[in-house]
């Protein structure tokens, strides 16, 4: 191993200085309207500085997501300032996901409640996707279940088992 | 660093040397992992929705969460640069001391650079605290309990796990051997402020870490460490990771002997960015799961 180390060294050198170079071959940008749109939100919610609207405190709401959900168990993935996010496992394997969202600072979100038609425990129930189902909490709120097994009918009535009572005393 | 989360999925190597070591260390963590270099292809397969007006919502609102830097998610990916680069430094004074035991004219450098395992035992420990740091960055303190939070780590996702495992195969059993919990919290609780303060990656991160002094810092790392031994040592043994086996195939990706398996760790560290890479994938993927969930 006398002499390896120098040469080894120099491959390694080599070997690092051709992994910072950067990916090529890329496509052009897809959602570059998007970033657009995103920066310019942004720059308003800056300029509103303190006035900008305050999300409610994530802990606040990890009380209203019950521990289980037809026998899954809830582990909490995510606490954010608006935003919580519980998987529920059953026998190992994913049953569904219930997120709460504070929408105060999110209107596009809302959006899809206007053609809402149909209603859980009094709030308006909307679907996105193929596999969430959603309703919205004092026009501010959004309690939502994903599922890649459960149909529509099965996630509404899930929804109603989340303490919405608790999530429109908020 | 961009804040375009397209831009910055985009800028992933297809194919170099970090994404040749990961294929190559797949095996641990089979159907975990994939080199997802595209925010459409990444909103596709976090969210299993094919319909276009679904995935260009999810992928917009997800650009929305990580191009505001109070979200937390650049930050994460800040840390994990850091991480790598820091590495880098590590990596050079290790070979640079293994030089100096085999070299002559390099003898000089022995005396500047600190023991070889002390030095990858604090960096090990460092990276496992700055993955935890970067955790937390990127889904906050979820849950009420200490348990809640373990809960949420052991769950967290594919490339998670994938950077645990190269963590685990790279920075720890082919430098520290088959006992390198062990080793990694003897060493943090043992090593002197002056050890923690010759590593490059410290001085990097120390910034990032609670705590006022380095003594304080010192401190953090170890309950880190400690609280994070049983979740470590259970997924090694669920996969059935063993020393040997990570021994052997890392001699298929790379040449060296037997008895010098610290020079393919420094040689892995000095040429990788597995923490970045994957990272910044971990990093994506949340803001789209995220996204997918509040839109």
């Amino acid at each position: 191993m006398k002499t390896r180390p120098l040469a080894l060294a120099a491959a390694a050198t080599l070997a690092f200085a051709l992994s910072l170079l950067p990916g090529c071959s890329k496509d052009k940008p897809q959602f570059a309207d998007a970033a657009a749109q995103a920066e310019k939100k942004l720059e308003e919610k800056k300029a509103l500085g303190d006035n900008a609207p305050k999300e409610v405190e994530g802990k606040k709401l990890n009380a209203f997501f019950p521990e289980t959900l037809e026998g899954g168990k809830r582990t909490f993935t995510t606490e954010k300032p608006g935003y919580v996010e519980a998987k529920y496992q059953k026998d190992g394997a994913d049953l569904c996901t219930v997120t709460i969202a504070d929408l105060v600072d999110n209107a596009d979100s809302k959006d899809k409640y206007a053609k809402s038609t149909e209603k859980v425990a009094g709030y308006p129930v909307t679907t996105f996707g193929k596999k969430q189902s959603m309703l919205l909490v004092k026009d501010r709120y959004q309690v939502k279940i994903i599922s890649d097994t459960l149909t529509h009918d099965q996630r509404k009535a899930l929804l109603e088992k989340v303490d919405l009572k608790g999530v429109a005393g908020l | 660093m961009t804040n375009n989360l397209e831009e910055l999925l985009s800028s992933l190597p297809e194919s170099n040397m970090t994404v040749r070591l990961l294929n190559f260390l797949d095996y641990l963590v089979p159907g975990e992992w994939n080199n997802i270099t595209s925010l459409h292809l990444a909103v596709r397969e976090a969210t299993g929705e094919t319909d276009e007006d679904v995935i260009g919502a999810v992928a917009g609102r997800a650009i929305e969460l990580y191009m505001d830097e109070d979200t937390g998610y650049q930050g994460a990916v800040r840390l994990y640069s850091m991480v790598d680069s820091a590495s880098t430094f590590a990596g050079f004074t290790s070979m640079a001391a293994k030089l100096g035991e085999d070299v002559e004219w390099l003898g000089f450098l022995e005396s500047v650079t600190p023991k070889l395992e002390t030095t990858q035992a604090i960096d090990a420990g460092l990276k496992l605290a700055c993955e935890l740091g970067a955790f937390c960055m990127t889904n906050g303190l979820p849950g009420d309990s200490i348990g809640d939070f373990m809960g949420a780590v052991a769950s967290s996702a594919k490339e998670d796990k994938m950077r645990l495992a190269a963590w685990i195969a790279c920075d720890c059993f082919l430098p520290l051997g088959p006992d390198f919990m062990l080793k990694i919290i003897e060493t943090t609780e043992r090593a002197s402020e002056s050890d923690f303060m010759q590593s490059g990656l410290f001085q990097r991160v120390a910034s990032f870490l609670p705590g006022g002094g380095v003594d304080e810092k010192k401190q953090l790392i170890g309950e880190n460490v400690r609280a994070a031994e049983g979740y470590v040592n259970g997924f090694v043994a669920e996969r059935g990771l063993s020393h040997e086996g990570v021994l052997s195939r890392v001699k298929e990706f790379i040449d060296v002997n037997e008895d010098r398996l610290d020079y393919a760790s420094a040689i892995l560290d000095m040429s990788t960015n597995v923490f970045l890479h994957t990272g910044t994938q971990s990093v994506a993927r949340r803001c789209i799961t995220r996204a997918y969930g509040e839109i």
